[in-house]
């Protein structure tokens, strides 16, 4: 096994983003305020099924009365728009926005493994996207809403949601590493 | 120093939740979340990013969130915690896990890559759409499953019985060690997955040094300090409630409590204070009998804490109302809603629906009631219902002044709902 070469390390590469531990602090302190301005964590997931239901109550809205689950977020008269959540999903899609313009990484783009062609990387994104959106109806919140939120303020669901994330995603990364790694990894797995 | 509840005032506030959010997305995009390569880099271990800023972004809310209610700033009762649901937790988990490995990104994460114009992100979050369209489609097949394993509002510092600066401590620890292990593992698989990639150096960065040991200094002062008891909590409220509790304020006449035992409106909890040797005596039908000292203890208050909005609980003593009046401001200091006071107790009571003179009569000395045998844990539960029906035949009604008014807590929700 070859020692790593930290003397090949280039600083530009990384440069344009930030220390992740920084990242991490910032990003606790926004999850702290969130807590501390509106009683609630951060998110994101929720506020999807708000603008789904929403979208959907706009098309078929006898349908979205029917089934319970959507009737509970816009049956009726409610109003699955006017929504704390919805406004911060709002938020954080134009923060990520001004984030990438400032430092210059909004253009199109795919980004994938080498091994793959933009099809499969645009059907896998499709899949893993739908079991998301599944998943994170079942487990009452995303890695935003449940892990990080949830994590910081001890709840204990939330602690056995994140390690299962990120057991799931361990368990099948080896089966799927044609997806991201490059063609000749000088790794064995 | 009384905990500020901004959540009541700016809560509501539209452009409070979009500036959070601007600055959610900012620092997502900002720590490279919007691209999926970063993101899957963290399941080959050569680049632990995700692991790097989420955990450190965990451990730096939690020890901000739990200073600030050692110090008294925030009260942590008011704060969202999200209800455990066991296993659809853990099952959704690990679907979002293979989800996360499949499409390279995370719901929040999706949302700030598509900003950015990442085809693939975009592609992920009409996926997400979807699969939460599906869930919505699918749900009442597996309701019974979605809503099961539940154990509401669960600390693991409830779940371990300990402080909750423990749990802190404890957490700040694992991320010390996690961020070690990645910096050792980053430095092993870097160069096999791609040459001439090295360890990453972000731990000697001197801003994360320093931060460190505010860490530790405010996890340490979290421990000392600990989260406030339940007579620092009643400080909060006692310049409010303190002074309507001396006006009697939350003292509900009898007549107003048989007429909530036969409310069916109304889920009530009859929590008898009283020995259990006199709770044995007689007691009103219904009632617990709860020792006052259990009254402090979170798995007994914790579900009714957290119980519907028409819960209401009436406190019983034996005659004074000295002993109700101090587990009244226990209770109330771990925020139970909809909290009453039976005025004068049970003697007050047996003053007003008395009993057959074989079992007890009034002691005629210094008042209370003499029992010439046990019999309250059988037939003579109190539960003057007749008397009901005869007030409205004979439209002798007892006039009362109400005092019970259901109150409903302001909830929050996670945004993650």
């Amino acid at each position: 096994m070859k020692k790593p070469e930290n003397s090949h390390h280039k600083k530009s590469e990384v440069s344009s983003y930030i220390n992740p531990y920084i990242g991490g602090i910032l990003l606790g302190v926004v999850l702290f305020l969130s807590y501390f301005l509106t009683g609630g964590g951060l998110g994101a997931s929720g506020a999807i099924g708000r603008v789904q239901t929403g979208i959907l109550d706009f098309i078929v809205p006898h349908h979205v009365d029917t089934n319970p689950y959507f009737a509970a977020i816009a049956g009726g008269d409610k109003n699955p728009w006017l929504d704390g959540s919805v406004f911060m999903l709002l938020g954080t899609f134009l923060g990520g926005a001004v984030s990438g313009i400032l430092s210059k990484r909004v253009k199109f783009e795919i980004r994938k493994g080498d091994q793959i062609t933009s099809r499969t990387r645009l059907l896998f994104a499709l899949i893993g996207g739908l079991m998301m959106g599944w998943g994170a109806r079942l487990a009452r919140g995303c890695t935003s809403g449940q892990a990080l939120s949830g994590g910081a303020v001890l709840s204990a669901g939330s602690w056995a949601f994140m390690f299962s994330v990120f057991g799931g995603g361990y368990l099948l990364a080896y089966f799927v590493r044609r997806l991201w790694l490059p063609a000749n990894p000088q790794a064995r797995g | 120093m009384t905990p500020l509840n901004l959540g009541t005032i700016l809560g509501q506030n539209s452009i409070v939740f979009l500036l959070i959010g601007f600055f959610f997305g900012f620092v997502l995009e900002k720590s490279g979340f919007g691209d999926s390569k970063k993101l899957a880099a963290q399941f080959y271990f050569y680049e632990m990013r995700v692991l790097k800023v989420m955990f450190t972004a965990i451990v730096t809310a939690m020890i901000l969130i739990f200073l600030s209610s050692s110090l008294g700033i925030l009260d942590f009762n008011k704060v969202f915690v999200n209800p455990t649901y066991l296993w659809p937790g853990i099952v959704g988990g690990f679907v979002m896990g293979f989800g996360f490995i499949l499409g390279g990104f995370c719901p929040g994460t999706s949302i700030v890559g598509a900003a950015t114009l990442k085809i693939d992100a975009i592609f992920f979050v009409i996926g997400v759409f979807f699969g939460v369209y599906v869930f919505g489609e699918t749900e009442p097949y597996f309701d019974y499953f979605y809503n099961s394993s539940s154990y509401g509002r669960l600390l693991l510092s409830d779940l371990l019985g300990v402080d909750a600066g423990w749990i802190v401590a404890s957490v700040f620890v694992m991320a010390i060690g996690a961020f070690a292990l990645a910096q050792w593992g980053e430095s092993l698989f870097s160069s096999l997955v791609y040459q001439n990639q090295g360890a990453s150096t972000s731990s000697r960065h001197p801003w994360v040094k320093a931060s460190q040991w505010g860490g530790l200094a405010a996890v340490i002062l979290i421990l000392i300090l600990g989260q406030p008891d339940l007579q620092k909590r009643w400080t909060w409220l006692s310049s409010v409630e303190g002074s309507k509790l001396d006006n009697k304020f939350y003292h509900i006449h009898p007549y107003e409590l048989r007429d909530l035992m036969v409310n069916k409106e109304i889920y009530l909890n009859i929590l008898d204070i009283r020995s259990v040797e006199k709770f044995n005596l007689f007691h009103l039908e219904g009632a617990k009998n709860i020792l006052p000292d259990t009254l402090a203890k979170k798995n007994i208050v914790n579900p009714w804490v957290q119980a519907p909005s028409n819960t209401v609980f009436v406190l019983i003593d034996e005659g004074s109302n000295d002993r109700s009046s101090q587990a009244w401001k226990n209770l109330k200091a771990l925020d139970l809603m909809n909290l009453y006071i039976l005025d004068g107790g049970v003697e007050n009571w047996l003053a007003h629906f008395p009993l057959d003179k074989t079992v007890a009569q009034a002691a005629s000395e210094r008042g209370g009631i003499i029992f010439s045998k046990a019999v309250g844990d059988s037939q003579f539960s109190s539960y003057p219902i007749e008397l009901l029906e005869n007030e409205h035949t004979h439209s002798k009604k007892i006039h009362y002044e109400k005092k019970v008014k259901l109150q409903s807590k302001s909830t929050v929700k996670g945004g993650c709902g």
